[in-house]
């Protein structure tokens, strides 16, 4: 419309109202109307809410005051800012240092500290996060690994949390209503140093801190991270549908879905969760279409029931909302992205895990609950699964690395846009962030990185130099975060573990079974989950990354070793594993098996995998192991993307720590990190935790001490790391 | 330009004319009620049709982000009023994104309002009743000429007075008493033109033209009841002052915009998620 039409349109209008002489005269509308009461509610509530704050501000101080437990000692920092780089490692970050790429990180060293940061038994972020915040070592947080045994149902399941369904439902006809919410059992025990401060109110912001689901009351926000599920319920079931028949994948983490295609419209349905209030319910679908074009354009349309999104090839979409109906006024929200790979000849679609949508969550994501909210409405909708980046759809070849890539560096710009504005919100107290990039990135890269144990043997130049890419981002952020904060800000920068390339898979279950501690069933068909174990024959089995369990008698619901010779077992089991050799490489697989009883201390010993075992640098436990499988030979190549890893060893992949503050001790462990932070607000740490303050005048400062007391520590101390 | 508007007020007549019929038997309350259910869900339609909804959507959701933050981080108060300033900031911005579609939503919202006004706004006279009938002339001089200006009713209204001259208003004025019920003509003559204005007489529910107008095409298109008085005439306006019809609401009466008004905004914001439309 041209300028002059519509000023004239404009007058007409405001005409209109002005000179029309009745009793409507103030009256804009209904249109109007919405927007004037929505502005006046608005207005309203934050007005209204500005002079109660004011009003009750006083009382609310004087009664915290009143009520909360006097600080021993004064704070030493305003603020303790903590950005947590989950896996990077601190020899190719000193290495990059030295070569100049990293200015801000070499900044930090200068300023105050940069060190090797004992990581845990297994190194591993679910273990070492929840170490991080306990300040204990896993014997009293019980986090020992991802998957642990079930003793009694000898299945694997999720050390960290469990979803369980409302107790109690009322049955109307086929109806199921539920009388309460599901139950979300926490694995992690102990306190987070987060309820500690808020106990003496510090106010703390704690952002995808690992092993944080289900959120706990405390005096801050949370956003939780892994651990998080995915709609379904799974640690993320992401989904490839094609219209080709031909396509078989036998797809582990993923599930392929077929597409049915005729005139350019390919139709599928998306699966979501069980319908819990039908009874026999069945999955929850979402019908979709996706109208392909021959033009050339790589554009096509995926209709979904209330929406349609333009999508191109090898472009993923934004955030798309879904709504599952349960039954009439019953919907779980969910998110997911998704991913065009290809039209022709046949169509080929990637959909992300779908996940819990933080404006609408279907399970708590966040302390309160409206913190999930406020982000989703402030930057726009985020990845809320527990492990977001799709490794796995990587690791089987649904999508390529660039894909990956951009996935990956998506989620990361969500987490820096909350963590900016969690610093301009947390002005006093503690925020603490951890990215994950840094992590996936490596998981899948090191295969490309050159310079490794491995490093002459890669032959593919196209990513060779993510890795190192990666840590110049990592720099920037550090450097951005630098700016941010102010003389009275305590920066921490710290990794929970580093990395090693993995390339040579060693199968437990089947080394175990070799050896003659374990028996296969020949009946059983189902070769994972411990399902082939005939229990009536077997003394020790593994799990998880590293874990090898007795078979105890009284403990395990099949048991038959008697727990007067468990000591001996693993005795032998140990020297034998530590008798084991690659056929192909000089050395030792393994470098050290831990024996629970030195490596943990607490009251959840009992529950800690009997044998722990450290492999050397290059080798990992095989997946089969992982989730209670057998493999074909013990000892086999690693072929899959998944090429680096940091379950190994722990002194061979120790985390780093920077500071910009001096430290009092040169072989800081990762357990220091929780009674350092309460140390520096001026907080006594409590009898509990294993790690001390280690920032200069920390009270229970171990200055000078080369290794850690054994009793305090989660790794032996013939294990503790040289420092730099 | 009058003739179009009077082309349009056949159209908006017979639309309305036809709605209205076929609503008018739930009696007041319920008619109106239906209309502004109507005039929500179209209204909503149209603000989906010519907003920025993306804008719109995400301005709201930056302000709503805004409201949860003064509930998260009411401890620090610089936090906390640093938010206030946003949410006003937010709100500015949201009545930048809504200021084009309330605009345009003014032209069928003052059709609507002129249309309900016509029926909800007078009611007829009861049988028995007296209103004031107001000829307003065109120009001083045709006050000269009052002694031949003369109003004439039919013998189902009564003339109670006659014609009160107010100079200075260039306005004469009569009282007129309903003696049966219908429709009927009053007809003002100045000797050369006669010009009628209806009257409505009983005790139904039905729309009223309070005046008859024909001074411009604005005119005529604020007042739609009855075909405008042709511009040579000396006489600029007829009409007749019936009394208001209050809606009862709980037993309480009431001017049919407030009820319009508040129901037209509930149904609207109620269909608002049905048509998808970010308000």
């Amino acid at each position: 419309m041209p300028e002059s039409t519509r000023r004239r349109v404009l007058l007409l209008l405001g005409s209109l109202v002005v000179w029309w002489p009745v009793s409507a005269h103030a009256y804009l509308g209904p249109g109007a109307g919405f927007t004037i009461v929505s502005t006046f509610f608005v207005l309203f509530a934050a007005l209204a809410s500005a002079f109660v704050v004011l009003l009750t501000w006083p009382f609310r101080w004087l009664l915290k005051a009143m009520l909360r437990p006097n600080r021993p000692g004064p704070s030493k920092a305003k603020r303790v800012v903590i950005v947590g780089l989950d896996g990077q490692d601190p020899e190719l970050t000193e290495k990059w240092m030295n070569e100049g790429l990293l200015p801000n990180f070499s900044r930090l060293r200068e300023q105050g500290t940069f060190a090797r940061l004992g990581t845990t038994l297994p190194a591993e972020s679910p273990v070492a996060w929840s170490s991080f915040q306990t300040g204990c070592n896993p014997g009293k947080h019980r986090i020992y690994d991802f998957l642990v045994p079930n003793r009694k149902s000898l299945m694997p399941e999720l050390s960290s949390a469990n979803v369980m369904a409302p107790g109690r439902t009322l049955a109307l006809g086929k109806y199921l209503i539920p009388l309460g919410r599901p139950v979300i059992a926490a694995g992690r025990k102990s306190e987070a140093f987060w309820s500690i401060l808020g106990r003496f109110g510090i106010f703390s912001t704690v952002l995808r801190v690992p092993i944080t689901f289900p959120p706990e009351k405390f005096d801050g926000v949370l956003l939780s991270a892994m651990n998080v599920p995915d709609v379904k319920g799974s640690q993320g079931t992401y989904y490839y549908f094609t219209t080709d028949s031909k396509d078989k994948r036998s797809l582990v983490s993923g599930q392929q879905c077929p597409m049915e295609a005729t005139d350019g419209v390919a139709k599928g349905e998306l699966p979501g969760p069980q319908n819990s209030l039908i009874k026999d319910g069945g999955e929850l679908k979402i019908p979709f279409r996706i109208l392909t074009t021959n033009d050339g354009s790589g554009a096509a349309k995926l209709q979904l029931p209330n929406e349609t999104i333009e999508l191109r090839e090898n472009e993923y979409s934004p955030w798309v909302t879904l709504s599952y109906t349960a039954m009439m006024g019953f919907t779980v929200k969910a998110i997911a992205r998704f991913l065009l790979l290809g039209q022709k000849p046949h169509v080929r679609l990637y959909v992300t895990p779908i996940q819990i949508d933080p404006e609408n969550p279907a399970l708590p994501i966040s302390h309160p609950v409206s913190y999930s909210i406020y982000l989703a409405k402030k930057q726009g909708s985020f990845a809320t699964l527990g492990v977001a980046e799709d490794t796995s759809a990587l690791n089987e070849c649904v999508i390529d690395e660039n894909a990956f890539l951009q996935q990956a560096q998506d989620i990361h710009l969500e987490r820096e846009q909350m963590f900016f504005d969690a610093l301009a919100k947390t002005r006093r107290g503690a925020a603490i962030c951890v990215f994950d990039l840094t992590d996936r990135v490596q998981h899948m890269f090191f295969r490309f990185h050159r310079d490794t144990h491995w490093g002459a043997a890669v032959a593919d130049e196209r990513h060779a130099n993510v890795i190192r890419d990666l840590y110049i981002q990592m720099d920037e952020l550090v450097g951005r975060v630098m700016k941010e904060i102010d003389n009275d800000t305590v920066l921490m920068v710290l990794s929970d573990h580093g990395f090693k390339p993995f390339r040579r898979a060693v199968e437990l279950n089947r080394w175990l079974q070799q050896s003659g501690y374990l028996t296969v069933n020949p009946a059983a068909t189902t070769p994972d989950m411990l399902q082939r174990v005939d229990w009536s024959k077997t003394q020790a089995y593994a799990v998880g990354f590293g874990g090898i369990y007795l078979n105890i008698a009284g403990r395990e619901a099949r048991g038959i070793v008697p727990k007067e010779d468990a000591a001996r077992l693993k005795r032998e089991i140990r020297e034998k594993l530590k008798l084991l050799r690659d056929p192909q490489h000089a050395g030792s697989p393994v470098s050290e098996v831990y024996d629970r009883d030195q490596a943990y201390k607490g009251p959840y010993v009992i529950d800690a995998p009997d044998l722990v075992v450290g492999f050397a640098p290059g080798y990992r436990v095989a997946w089969e192991t992982v989730t209670g499988g057998f493999g074909e030979t013990v000892i086999s190549d690693n072929t899959r993307p998944w090429s680096g890893d940091h379950n190994m060893n722990p002194p061979e992949v120790p985390g780093m720590l920077f500071c910009n503050r001096p430290m009092d001790v040169e072989h800081p462990n990762i357990v220091d990190i929780a009674p350092t932070v309460l140390d520096l607000f001026g907080v006594t740490v409590p009898a509990h935790m294993d790690g001390k303050p280690i920032m200069n005048g920390g009270t229970n400062a171990r200055s000078g001490v080369p290794v850690r007391d054994a009793p305090h520590s989660n790794v032996p101390t013939a294990i503790q790391q040289p420092v730099n | 330009m009058t003739s179009a508007a009077s082309a349009l007020n056949a159209v908006f007549n017979l639309v309305f004319g036809v709605l209205y019929g076929m609503l008018k038997w739930l009696g007041p309350f319920w008619s109106l009620t239906g209309i502004a259910c109507l005039t929500g869900i179209l209204m909503v339609w149209i603000f989906g049709k010519v907003s920025n909804q993306t804008a719109i959507e995400r301005t709201r959701d930056r302000l709503s982000a805004e409201l949860i933050g003064l509930r998260l981080f009411k401890d620090d108060l610089r936090v906390f009023f640093g938010i206030q300033f946003q949410v006003l900031a937010w709100t500015f911005k949201y009545l930048r994104h809504s200021i084009v579609p309330m605009l345009i939503l003014m032209v069928p919202t003052v059709i609507i309002l002129i249309q309900l006004n016509l029926h909800y706004g007078f009611r007829p006279l009861r049988t028995g009743e007296s209103a004031l009938v107001k000829v307003k002339l065109r120009a001083a001089s045709a006050m000269a000429a009052e002694s031949s200006l003369t109003l004439r009713a039919p013998e189902n209204l009564q003339v109670e007075t006659p014609g009160v001259h107010v100079p200075d208003l260039k306005e004469i004025c009569w009282r007129v008493r309903g003696v049966r019920d219908g429709r009927f003509d009053l007809i003002v003559s100045d000797g050369k033109d006669s010009i009628a204005k209806q009257v409505a007489v009983g005790g139904r529910l039905e729309g009223v033209s309070t005046i008859r107008t024909g001074e411009s095409w604005l005119s005529c298109l604020l007042n739609p009841g009855e075909a405008p008085i042709p511009v040579q005439s000396v006489i600029e306006s007829i009409e007749i002052r019936y009394p208001e019809l209050d809606i009862l609401i709980l037993g309480k009466p009431m001017n049919w915009l407030i009820p319009f008004l508040i129901l037209s905004l509930v149904l609207g914001f109620a269909f608002k998620g049905v048509l998808g439309v970010k308000i």
